[in-house]
């Protein structure tokens, strides 16, 4: 998946697992970008009694770069506070959920939002903030639309968040991709075949929790300024986010004693660097690390294995591909330093030559009025690999990047192989998993509907 | 002291111990400072006002990882660590 359980370590640490991160101008306020972290894959939404929540013991970051020296400029750190209303119940709720102040909700969230900038005191924007309850039924929480809409906060400088759960906005083929690289559409040209059949989405009934944070461009900039010029280096900034737990932890009776500095056990920048790019002896380290770091790791972006193992999962489908063996500059540039002037008409991303897994987005691409959910490759410059939007198709870029489609973006003597424009999972946005405004997201599905998997 | 090696926690500001050798890297606000044990008088046993835990990062050279609140700084002290060493070899025969 994106990044969900990606790593064997995070993989056993579900609430500090990043599972995708998405960036991109708002399309109904497109003075502002939307940043969204999510966090805790699969969540089944009838997964009681002890419902998914963050983590009180984990520091939640949304970073940017916006000086192209890959290092952290602007953070948004979030922290959890979690509270028992009614501690002799064993009730997550003993009614109807009518407001984030129930009395009949038992165990409710609270957070705080620190903006931290470079060379600047950490700066608390907001704490008690509340988050939603999760979504469970229609006796407990009856109108779960009115508690979510209760839970985006607007805080001062035009600044909105939000925190809680919401649908899961990725979709994927899960069961074919983990079966030997099976795509169903094509599994019929599959080393071991199969009938060809439609993709199924593995992800379209199941939750998230999210972190959004809307911020005007203007506090983003490295100075400020406006970003109207896409050729201008000021307009692209690099994302990522993290989840970092106390350096010690000890186990103290029923409770637990924490201390030391916050170290990183999760990170995410753009889908499926760790998850299919690195490999796993290394992805636990991979995930302590910040991007900067990121130079150890380019030969595995520039030699992908995915890129070997087509040819050989697709016998014939890819004879281009296989006989390709330069270092793939295409990828090292949509993935790990952006996209520079002169390659895609009208547009760049580049922040740095040095190599980081940031999600690079240009803030003066305006939002698309008629979105492509396959990005940039499909003509929609707004989309992925500029920022990355709810709805964008990453499974199928990254498989038709990998595949050799965007080679003569830097290659012109590449001819890509002719199915490297068509390979899918044969999955799709499909509908009711996004709304037009913020967080973007829908409401996660609710659990008397739809049971946990 | 048959657990000290695993969960043995003095609350309220006191020490927990973790024996072993670790590698510093990525420690982020290392301090070397020298010299606490050199304090005399009483041992001011006081609560610092969060949990402390103490981890044994380097025996051969007698480093001490100490960390407080999100601070961590490194003490070196030859004579603590023998005698948290000491303590642990004890709690291995005894566990």
């Amino acid at each position: 998946m994106s990044s969900h359980r990606e790593a064997p370590s995070i993989s056993q640490d579900p609430v500090a697992d990043n599972t995708d991160l998405y960036a991109f101008v708002s399309p109904d306020r497109p003075d502002t970008v939307t940043l969204i972290a999510n966090y805790i894959p699969l969540e089944g939404p009838a997964g009681g009694p002890n419902f998914y929540e963050f983590g009180d013991d984990v520091l939640y970051e949304i970073i940017i770069d916006n000086d192209g020296d890959n290092n952290d400029d602007v953070t948004y750190q979030f922290r959890f506070h979690t509270t028992i209303r009614n501690p002799n119940t064993f009730l997550y709720n003993t009614g109807p959920i009518s407001s984030l102040t129930s009395s009949s909700w038992n165990r409710v969230q609270t957070y705080s939002v620190t903006r931290v900038r470079e060379g600047h005191r950490p700066e608390l924007l907001a704490s008690g903030l509340s988050c939603p309850p999760v979504n469970i039924g229609p006796r407990s929480t009856p109108n779960y639309g009115a508690l979510a809409a209760a839970a985006i906060h607007n805080l001062p400088g035009g600044i909105k968040v939000f925190a809680g759960q919401r649908r899961e906005g990725f979709f994927v083929d899960l069961g074919s991709i983990f079966d030997l690289g099976d795509l169903r559409p094509f599994q019929n040209l599959h080393l071991i075949p199969t009938a060809a059949a439609p993709g199924v989405d593995a992800t379209k009934d199941l939750n998230i929790h999210t972190i959004a944070i809307q911020v005007p461009k203007t506090q983003l900039t490295t100075d400020g300024s406006v970003p109207t010029n896409q050729a201008d280096a000021r307009s692209v900034i690099g994302v990522y986010a993290s989840a970092s737990r106390r350096k010690s932890r000890i186990l103290v009776g029923a409770g637990e004693a924490e201390a030391g500095p916050w170290i990183q056990v999760s990170r995410l920048g753009n889908p499926l660097v760790n998850e299919v790019i690195i490999p796993m002896s290394m992805k636990d380290r991979w995930n302590s690390l910040p991007p900067s770091a990121d130079g150890q790791f380019l030969g595995f972006v520039q030699h992908p294995e995915l890129a070997g193992l087509l040819p050989v999962l697709y016998p014939g489908v890819f004879p281009n591909l296989a006989a390709y063996s330069k270092p793939r500059a295409d990828l090292a540039a949509i993935l790990m330093t952006g996209i520079p002037s002169g390659v895609v008409g009208g547009f760049q991303n580049f922040t740095s030559a040095n190599a980081a897994d940031l999600l690079r987005l240009n803030m003066a691409i305006p939002p698309s009025g008629s979105p492509n959910p396959l990005g940039v490759v499909g003509g929609d410059l707004a989309g992925f690999p500029n920022g990355r939007r709810v709805f964008d198709d990453a499974v199928t870029i990254e498989i038709r990047a990998v595949a050799g489609v965007t080679i003569p973006l830097v290659d012109p003597t590449f001819t890509p192989d002719g199915a490297a424009a068509a390979v899918e999972d044969g999955t799709g946005p499909g509908s009711g998993r996004y709304i037009s405004h913020f967080p973007y997201l829908a409401d996660p599905l609710g659990g008397f509907n739809v049971p946990a998997i | 002291m048959a657990e000290l090696s695993r969960r043995t926690v003095l609350k309220n500001g006191s020490l927990g111990l973790v024996a072993g050798v670790a590698a510093l890297s990525g420690i982020g606000k290392v301090m070397s400072i020298s010299g606490l044990s050199a304090a005399e008088g009483e041992p001011d046993l006081s609560a610092v006002g969060s949990d402390v835990v103490a981890h044994v990062a380097n025996a051969s050279t007698g480093d001490v990882a100490i960390m407080v609140g999100t601070s961590e700084v490194l003490h070196r002290d030859p004579q603590l660590v023998g005698r948290l060493l000491a303590a642990a070899r004890q709690a291995n025969r005894e566990g």
